[in-house]
């Protein structure tokens, strides 16, 4: 039953993600409810008890996009594990105050890994050569910056928010 | 013999890790798409989300104006009469082109030219965005039973260029918007009829790049896509120069673009087939 409302929360947030929360976007930036909601699901139970979940939610994001496929995927599995394990390591109880230095760790690293990865499709030549990444312009260095602050606000303030209720459904008993 | 079988046990171990098997597992799927293979999942995925999507979408498109009405009650009355004087030129200036357009069409049947193709036109719906924000695109309802093909062009009311189909699937289409990074348009100034080339900026603007070094290039001035490359249709609506970005030491100049389209108001595209 339980997993049955996990796989319904994230059906929901997916469709959300891709429909409703653009609408909510500052300067390129929208908060990305489905990172947040894996990360809580991954603190709260372990990477490889809900690694399937994430693989699947990860995959139907890639569908949704028009970056190529699979680079969504790979950034969301590597952070969420990197994160899980970074958990496990050194914290040992879920905490508010926990969940929210994660949630800023998860996101830095998440678009961190987004950026990289794309830079390595393209030399791969799984994907078009187009940059998402600022070279050496200053300008475009300050913008990313100013755009990883707000996501990173935007995804705290989403993580609050979903904190007590996400517990509730996907804490194990 | 234990050396191997050890090792065996140890390779046995990683693969079932689960960090490990997702990988796989997603390279897997990666390397499927690449051959082309995922398409009718892709196809059937599509099919059974969309109707769900778009009332989700139509949904949050009423919140985002109802929001956007609360907000902006105060400017209403400046804006209105900023509006009503905005009509009454551009009421003047569609009285005058439908003249001109009438003269054009005279002196085309004397002169024996065929007069210029109407574009068909195919009407779609919005129904989800991306949700990565590293690029911009939307999903429409309309696919390739619909007659949209790859690269076919989007635009909306008034002729205004809105992107270009990259990915067709039997009941939708992907669209590119041209603030995405990786859209490339060839434009031209209006009035002037500089070229140079519309992409994506890193906020929702776009930039107008590779405008001759040495021309003078007005703020507020329009920019249609040139029709250049023969990927875009001429005269579509893109948007209006902001400001000028010009250095001695470029070669070429650089002039940031307000889109002409409010991409978070858009409901409704037309492909042009």
């Amino acid at each position: 039953m339980k997993t049955f409302f996990i796989v319904l929360s994230f059906i929901l947030a997916i469709i959300l993600q891709t429909s409703s929360i653009p609408f909510l976007t500052i300067s390129k930036i929208s908060p990305d409810l489905v990172l947040v909601l894996i990360l809580l699901l991954v603190i709260l139970k372990k990477f490889e008890k809900v690694w399937w979940i994430v693989v699947i939610v990860s995959l139907l994001l890639d569908l949704f996009s028009s970056l190529p496929f699979g680079l969504i995927s790979f950034s969301l599995v590597i952070t969420v594990y990197l994160i899980g394990l970074f958990n496990r390591n050194m914290f040992s109880a879920v905490k508010f105050w926990i969940t929210m230095v994660l949630v800023v760790l998860a996101t830095l690293t998440y678009n961190l890994v987004l950026i990289i990865l794309s830079q390595l499709f393209i030399l791969v030549k799984i994907s078009p050569p187009v940059s998402y990444f600022c070279g050496l312009s200053l300008n475009c260095w300050l913008d990313f910056m100013l755009s990883l602050a707000v996501a990173t606000i935007y995804n705290l303030l989403m993580a609050a928010i979903l904190f007590y209720g996400v517990k509730k459904i996907f804490h194990q008993e | 013999m234990k050396k191997t079988v050890l090792e065996c046990i140890l390779m046995r171990k990683i693969l079932i890790h689960p960090f490990v098997l997702s990988l796989l597992i997603i390279s897997g799927l990666v390397f499927l798409n690449f051959q082309g293979w995922l398409k009718t999942p892709q196809n059937i995925f599509f099919q059974i989300t969309a109707p769900g999507k778009e009332a989700v979408y139509g949904f949050s498109l009423k919140i985002n104006d109802f929001v956007s009405f609360v907000f902006s009650v105060n400017q209403l009355n400046q804006e209105n009469d900023q509006l009503e004087q905005e009509k009454e030129e551009l009421l003047a200036e569609v009285a005058h082109l439908k003249e001109v357009e009438a003269e054009n069409e005279f002196i085309r049947s004397q002169m024996g030219l065929p007069l210029p193709d109407q574009k068909e036109l195919v009407l779609a719906n919005i129904i989800g965005q991306d949700p990565s924000g590293l690029s911009r695109s939307f999903l429409i309802n309309k696919g390739e039973r619909s007659g949209i093909s790859q690269k076919a062009v989007v635009i909306t009311a008034g002729n205004i260029l809105v992107g270009q189909v990259i990915e067709v699937f039997d009941s939708s289409s992907r669209i590119r918007i041209i603030t995405d990074p990786a859209s490339r348009v060839n434009a031209k100034i209006q009035q002037s009829g500089l070229t140079g080339l519309i992409k994506g900026d890193s906020g929702s603007n776009l930039i107008l790049d590779l405008l001759p070094q040495g021309e003078l290039i007005q703020e507020e001035e329009m920019i249609v896509s040139s029709g250049l490359a023969g990927l875009f249709p001429p005269g579509l609506l893109i948007g209006q120069i902001q400001r000028v970005i010009s250095s001695d030491v470029g070669i070429s100049q650089m002039a940031k673009v307000k889109p002409a389209v409010d991409f978070n108001s858009l409901t409704r595209v037309f492909v042009i087939k």
